[in-house]
């Protein structure tokens, strides 16, 4: 007796089925992982989704709950796993695991608790997908993404931070709001460190061409009247702020994280604020991360924009290495 | 840039009495006089800006109400995006971190509050808050306390958009909407609820898989109560037109070799396996919302499988909410299609609605 199946469709090829061509994998299905998920499947940057995590239910009923929505979404493969194997073939796979800062945590114990979670994690991807990109999310990211290059053995053009994407985005709306225009039409960067040390480029902060500092020298300046700098103060504590509020953030890294895999994934060579190594540029003589305008394409960081900065910019970048 | 800045030095020259002395002493003043902001950007226009013209509203922002929204904002439906809840640190949390992403988004104002004056004007109002299932608790008594946590949210979203069209989420689906319904005295065509669509999408998603086939191409419908009792009409099945009780006339018979009806019943253990495994369900519930927003927003006149008012077909005679295959579009639910079903198919429903009159009947409204 033929089943429904062989009585209503007749196959044409059978051979092995093709490998994915876009492949995305997220390592951590916490909030942020999920939203980076959720942001790259609504997008449709990827055929095939792969997740892994060391908690076995939480990985299985996310993926399920993904997979129940694929009627709405073009994306026609999820899977997941506790063995990186699902991985393999991916083009990009986004880090996002690791361990929150304790209460009374020294910083430094920190990075080292994340360091040996990543020596496990990231030869495992390495092993599975020797061509991909890695895109490294976990805090403190530009150590991690260091660590992370350092482990992989990639060049480093394929190791990339999210750095200060979020920090840019969120000066963008903050600025844009101020403004009142749309965060797309107001263009600043912010570069360096992610976090409390980062630095705003207010040389570049423009609308249409037109630079703000040009219309007001003492822009990012204490002496600022309308207080400028205060709106980059924020941009640092929005983070804290929101986790205070909800006890986590997770939502705009997600769209920031989709927004880089566009870029690389679509060889769109746009320019992103994202963590890479920056030995021999400004002066820098160590191997660190920091975040600075990359051209992303689908071999990674295909470039660096060379900043016209400030003295004062530059040492700040100097410190922060 | 010739443009703003040259145009107002040369304004400051025309007003001051320090015409003709250069630049140091008058940019002084311009920075007094002008800000950044004044100086870059000439307002021109003299109208009042219009509103949002497809305002969407979420009541809720725990995890499915957030889930619904980001599905909302990915999909660009929506010039205007408000949040509601009671918890005001998680509230003001979830609208921040969704307004630092606006750079990535096509949704320019996203707003919260604990009021529901944010609320305003919305097109449809997406109701996903209640409480859940205590421990041993009975499904009367959830019901009881939903009620009264509706009876404090629907008639202010009336207040505040009294043309809109609302969509509930909240469990158990049927009977909040028509809980829903009543407390808000709108026409039964602006209160849907959002029912077996993702049953539905859960039997197609599975279906597809048994079939090597996109979940789109495999047409299948659940009707009925959501959950539970949900019904699977058979006799739609198909893919490209081709009817797989045509093909397999045991299709979801206890005999059928291939055990479709297991399909089914996957689909009703669905919810409690993601449950058990990570807690809740959202994703999933987040994107049929969003699916259906898009159908009402768009006014595309698609039909889906939601919850409306059946009294009077196939054989319901209370007056309770089930799922239907319903056309929906700007003005919200406008027709219903009428279904072939087995006599056993309409046995459940008339069963399903006995079951849930039998509950709404004792509810205080």
């Amino acid at each position: 007796m033929a089943s429904v199946l062989h009585k209503l469709i007749t196959p044409l090829f059978s051979g092995p089925a093709e490998p994915p061509r876009n492949k995305v994998s997220v390592i951590g299905v916490g909030q942020v992982g999920m939203a980076c998920a959720v942001s790259i499947l609504l997008r449709e940057l990827t055929d095939e989704l792969a997740l892994v995590d060391v908690m076995e239910d939480k990985l299985k009923g996310e993926m399920m709950d993904l997979q129940h929505g694929s009627l709405f979404i073009k994306t026609p493969k999820i899977i997941s796993g506790k063995d990186y194997s699902v991985t393999a073939n991916s083009r990009i796979v986004v880090v996002t695991a690791g361990v929150r800062q304790q209460e009374g945590e020294s910083r430094l114990n920190l990075v080292q608790r994340n360091v040996n979670i990543f020596r496990h994690i990231i030869p495992q991807i390495v092993r599975y997908s020797p061509n991909c990109i890695l895109i490294v999310v976990s805090n403190p990211v530009d150590i991690l993404t260091y660590v992370t290059w350092k482990l992989s053995g990639l060049p480093k053009h394929r190791v990339i931070g999210s750095g200060t994407n979020l920090d840019s985005a969120r000066f963008r709306y903050l600025m844009a709001e101020r403004l009142g225009i749309h965060s797309s039409s107001f263009n600043g960067w912010i570069l360096g460190e992610h976090g409390d040390s980062s630095v705003p480029i207010w040389s570049g902060a423009n609308v249409a061409g037109v630079s703000l500092q040009k219309l007001n020298p003492d822009i990012g300046k204490d002496k600022d009247k309308e207080g400028w700098k205060e709106t980059h103060k924020m941009v640092v504590d929005s983070a804290y702020e929101v986790i205070k509020l909800k006890g986590y953030t997770n939502w705009a890294i997600g769209l920031s994280v989709a927004d880089l895999t566009e870029s690389l994934m679509r060889n769109m060579s746009r320019v992103h604020p994202v963590s890479t190594m920056v030995k021999g540029m400004y002066g820098i003589s160590d191997e660190v991360y920091l975040s600075l305008p990359c051209v992303l394409n689908n071999s990674g960081v295909g470039s660096v924009v060379n900043m016209t900065l400030t003295q004062d910019e530059v040492s700040q970048l100097k410190k922060s290495a | 840039m010739e443009g703003a800045f040259d145009h107002f030095i040369k304004k400051l020259f025309s007003k001051t009495p320090l015409t003709g002395v250069a630049n140091e002493h008058s940019s002084v003043l311009l920075q007094k006089m002008a800000s950044t902001k004044e100086k870059l950007i000439a307002h021109v226009s003299t109208e009042t800006p219009v509103g949002s013209t497809n305002k969407v509203t979420v009541v809720g922002v725990g995890m499915v109400g957030m889930a619904a929204a980001i599905s909302v904002l990915l999909k660009d439906l929506t010039d205007e995006l408000a949040l509601v809840d009671v918890i005001e640190d998680k509230l003001k949390g979830e609208v921040m971190d969704l307004q630092h992403g606006s750079l990535f988004l096509k949704t320019h104002k996203i707003v919260a509050d604990k009021d529901y004056s944010v609320t305003a004007n919305s097109k449809v109002v997406v109701v996903t808050a209640g409480a859940r299932q205590q421990e041993g608790e009975s499904r009367l008594n959830l019901v009881q306390r939903n009620v009264n946590i509706f009876k404090f949210i629907i008639p202010n979203i009336v207040k505040y958009s009294p043309n809109c069209i609302i969509l509930v989420v909240s469990n158990p689906v049927d009977i909040l909407t028509y809980v829903a319904w009543k407390l808000s005295g709108l026409p039964r065509n602006r209160v849907i609820g959002s029912g077996t669509n993702l049953d539905s999408a859960r039997f197609r998603f599975l279906m597809g898989e048994k079939l090597g086939i996109h979940p789109s191409s495999c047409h299948g419908w659940v009707i009925g109560e959501h959950g539970d009792s949900s019904v699977p009409v058979w006799s739609g099945m198909n893919v490209a037109g081709v009817s797989l009780q045509g093909l397999n006339p045991d299709i979801g018979t206890d005999k059928d070799k291939e055990d479709w009806k297991n399909v089914h019943k996957m689909v009703v253990d669905s919810a409690y396996e993601v449950i058990k495994l990570k807690g809740y369900t959202s994703w999933a519930i987040g994107m049929s919302v969003a699916d259906l927003c898009e159908t009402i927003l768009k006014n595309l006149h698609k039909c889906h499988p939601v919850s409306t008012l059946v009294k009077g077909m196939h054989g319901v005679k209370d007056e309770v909410f089930l799922s239907v295959p319903c056309v929906l579009g700007n003005s919200g639910l406008t027709d219903v299609v009428h279904m072939t079903l087995q006599p056993d198919e309409e046995k459940q429903l008339v069963k399903s609605a006995e079951t849930l009159w039998s509950v709404q009947k004792e509810l205080t409204l």
